[in-house]
């Protein structure tokens, strides 16, 4: 989408900003992904109907946390957490967004042990 | 900010599109792996170019996941850090005798 008609017409006295002071880092937040995440997880972890439910929240709660903690200015973020069976059937997952390439962008990352698999995205989009 | 900014995302308009893309995308399909790149891509592409022509001013993300029936299960959560006035999510889950379809569309308004 072109967003140049927006910003021109953004008023800029009133605290709207155009460019972010520290852009999105990918590859900052991916490590903070496994890092937490094979925290949270260990290699024994079985599939439990109930016990997963709240793991993946738990996992969501845990990862906005940490991204607030990551102490991007001016950032809305959006965590997304599919658990599941690894009962050798496949799943295929896609996204697409409409937004700013400049300054929005995403980081994912995947754990996987025989039992369980953990697909974790996070999204992060600049508030002008 | 202007007010024209601040509408909030509308919700019941999105379920409609994306009802309807779903559909159209997979009624009558059986499960193929080859296929389901094709089937994800163009769901998610047709709501992101439907939510578009309202021309609002929001960014949106569309996400969807197409999961073969075969007695495993499957969760998703999702948390988000926005402004709860004016940013809305909306997930719809689908189903047919071969897969299982979950869609999630978020718009975040400038």
């Amino acid at each position: 989408m072109n967003y140049s008609k927006t910003l021109s017409s953004l008023d800029l006295s009133s605290g709207s900003q155009a460019k972010p002071s520290r852009p999105f880092n990918i590859n900052e937040v991916k490590e903070m992904l496994e890092q937490r995440i094979q925290q949270v997880i260990d290699r024994q972890y079985e599939y439990d109907c109930d016990k997963c439910t709240q793991l993946s929240k738990d996992i969501s709660q845990i990862i906005k946390d940490a991204m607030k903690s990551l102490n991007y200015d001016r950032y809305k973020y959006v965590i997304q957490v599919v658990i599941g069976n690894c009962q050798d059937e496949n799943v295929m997952m896609t996204c697409r967004c409409l937004w700013d390439v400049e300054t929005d962008n995403y980081a994912a990352y995947v754990y996987s042990n025989t039992k369980i698999f953990c697909a974790v995205t996070v999204f992060g989009l600049y508030y002008f | 900010m202007n007010d024209i900014y601040q509408q909030p995302f509308v919700v019941h308009d999105a379920s409609n599109i994306i009802n309807e893309t779903i559909e159209s995308t997979l009624e009558h399909q059986l499960y193929q792996k080859t296929k389901v790149n094709l089937w994800t891509s163009n769901i998610v592409e047709t709501i992101i170019s439907a939510l578009t022509k309202a021309n609002k001013s929001f960014k949106y993300i569309a996400s969807c996941v197409i999961m073969e029936k075969n007695g495993a299960g499957l969760h998703t959560a999702t948390s988000c850090f926005w402004d709860n006035t004016n940013d809305k999510s909306f997930t719809i889950r689908w189903e047919n005798t071969t897969m299982y379809v979950i869609v999630t569309v978020y718009g975040l308004s400038i």
